[in-house]
């Protein structure tokens, strides 16, 4: 069976014995594989010493198709992020953000650009270039966006007319999009969460991001697509409560 | 071809059968090495056979968790926390009772501890809430939950050196904020009497991170 090299970054761990790991890795080229990496921890193994959670390297692995646990057999720890424990906003954004990735992708389908997208974000996080909240928000549209749950931002998704900028609007989750008449006798059935009109201008400028952005309206709208992923996943995140609280 | 495991596992009278499922459930012990294990079992002496069985069930009977530092214990207070010889005004701060263990057998260290049994681990949703730091902070904020009565004056922050562990230190350093202790956390990076070359990656990256000044 040939083996599979591609750059990872560790976004779940177990301790499987004292000496071996069970892992989730998220991969360029090959996306989310879990592997058991046996002897991991031992001083001589090819594995940098131990894969340890948020790093990123390059592994080296078997991926049976019989099987959904491959067989990692080599891990050459390439960057480590340091930035992330140095406040806990920081520390709780990269573990969501991690979980995020996880929970939203199958095994083994690639989504080189949310790779990207996540290792920009720990990136961003570790050297404190961008506040935590920032960076999460674009990590979430950049999952919704790649696994093809974008929400509809130009036009009422009731009526179809094109939305206004400003105003009070609703969020139907279960329709993927605002609409500005939630109370419609007619409407189909489902939450309709009260958003202001600024969120949505603000989601309108994340294909571009602009920095001019107040963190209040950053803060509602990570909010509000924590709370859209949390409807289209069917479960909340462990990690988002210690940043947005239990829904 | 022979009999599949499946055939061979019944061939196991039901109480034998038991004892190897029983065996498979501890860590790192497979199929094979359990029935190992439950054949040494019935071929040992009697007296040596219940032995472990009573010093299993004396370990879950008796053996709790100390009610000031949370150690493992068979005596409420633990051994460390009643031994008046002791620093009571520092407090090292661990996540397992392990770790306590590994520390004390340096022979090194003769303050107290606290073991917070586990890390903050978002992913696992633990927080803050799911280990004993409202416990340890008692004990800073109210010396009669000392022993001894003893102020504490020193936190030592001897978490594990990864994401997790260093979070949680985070925290409780944020915690500590505003409150009269000194805090300080355990010197991490190269292991003294190694050599460089043999060092691997993780540590070699840790230690690069950790560098300190030369005065
Ligand atoms: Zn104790």
């Amino acid at each position: 069976m040939p083996s599979t090299r591609d750059q990872a970054l560790c976004i779940r761990h177990w301790d499987w014995s004292e000496t071996s790991q069970t892992v989730s890795l998220f991969t360029r080229d090959h996306g989310v594989i879990r592997g058991i990496a046996k002897g991991a921890k031992r001083d001589k193994a090819p594995f940098s010493g131990g894969i340890e959670l948020l790093t990123r390297g390059e592994v080296v692995a078997i991926l049976k198709p019989s099987s959904d646990l491959a067989t990692i057999t080599a891990w050459d720890l390439q960057e480590t992020f340091p930035g992330l424990t140095r406040s806990l906003e920081a520390f709780h954004s990269a573990m969501y953000i991690a979980d995020v990735a996880r929970h939203s992708l199958h095994d083994r389908d690639p989504h080189p650009a949310l790779f990207d997208a996540l290792l920009t974000a720990l990136r961003h996080l570790s050297s404190a270039e961008l506040p935590p909240r920032k960076v999460v928000l674009r990590f979430l549209w950049a999952t919704l966006n790649e696994c093809g749950w974008r929400p509809e931002l130009q036009r009422d998704v009731l009526s179809g007319a094109p939305l206004p900028n400003s105003g009070e609007l609703a969020f139907a989750p279960s329709l993927g999009g605002f609409t500005s008449m939630p109370d419609a006798a007619d409407s189909p059935p489902g939450p309709r969460w009260r958003v202001r009109g600024q969120t949505l201008a603000l989601l309108r400028t994340l294909d571009h991001p602009a920095d001019n952005a107040d963190p209040a309206s950053i803060e509602r709208a990570g909010k509000l697509l924590n709370a859209y992923l949390t409807t289209v996943l069917g479960r909340e995140l462990p990690a988002a409560a210690p940043l947005f609280g239990k829904l | 071809m022979g009999p599949g495991p499946a055939a061979r596992r019944q061939a196991f009278p039901g109480t034998v059968e038991r004892l190897i499922a029983e065996f498979a459930k501890l860590p790192g012990i497979g199929r094979r090495s359990a029935e190992r294990l439950a054949f040494h079992v019935l071929k040992s002496e009697p007296g040596a056979a219940l032995g472990l069985a009573r010093a299993i069930q004396d370990v879950k009977e008796r053996v709790r968790h100390c009610s000031v530092c949370s150690n493992l214990t068979d005596e409420d207070p633990c051994a460390i926390c009643a031994d008046p010889s002791r620093d009571r005004g520092t407090i090292l701060v661990v996540e397992q009772p392990k770790d306590l263990i590994a520390l004390e057998q340096t022979g090194m260290y003769k303050g107290l501890y606290h073991v917070l049994m586990g890390r903050l681990s978002p992913l696992d949703g633990i927080g803050p809430g799911d280990l004993t730091i409202a416990e340890f902070l008692a004990r800073i904020d109210d010396p009669k939950k000392n022993p001894g009565g003893v102020s504490v004056r020193e936190v030592v922050l001897g978490l594990n050196p990864n994401v997790e562990g260093d979070g949680t230190a985070l925290y409780l350093a944020e915690q500590l904020k505003g409150r009269a202790v000194q805090v300080t956390r355990l010197a991490r990076g190269l292991p003294s009497g190694g050599q460089l070359e043999y060092a691997n990656k993780a540590v070699l990256a840790d230690a690069i991170q950790g560098r300190q000044r030369v005065d």
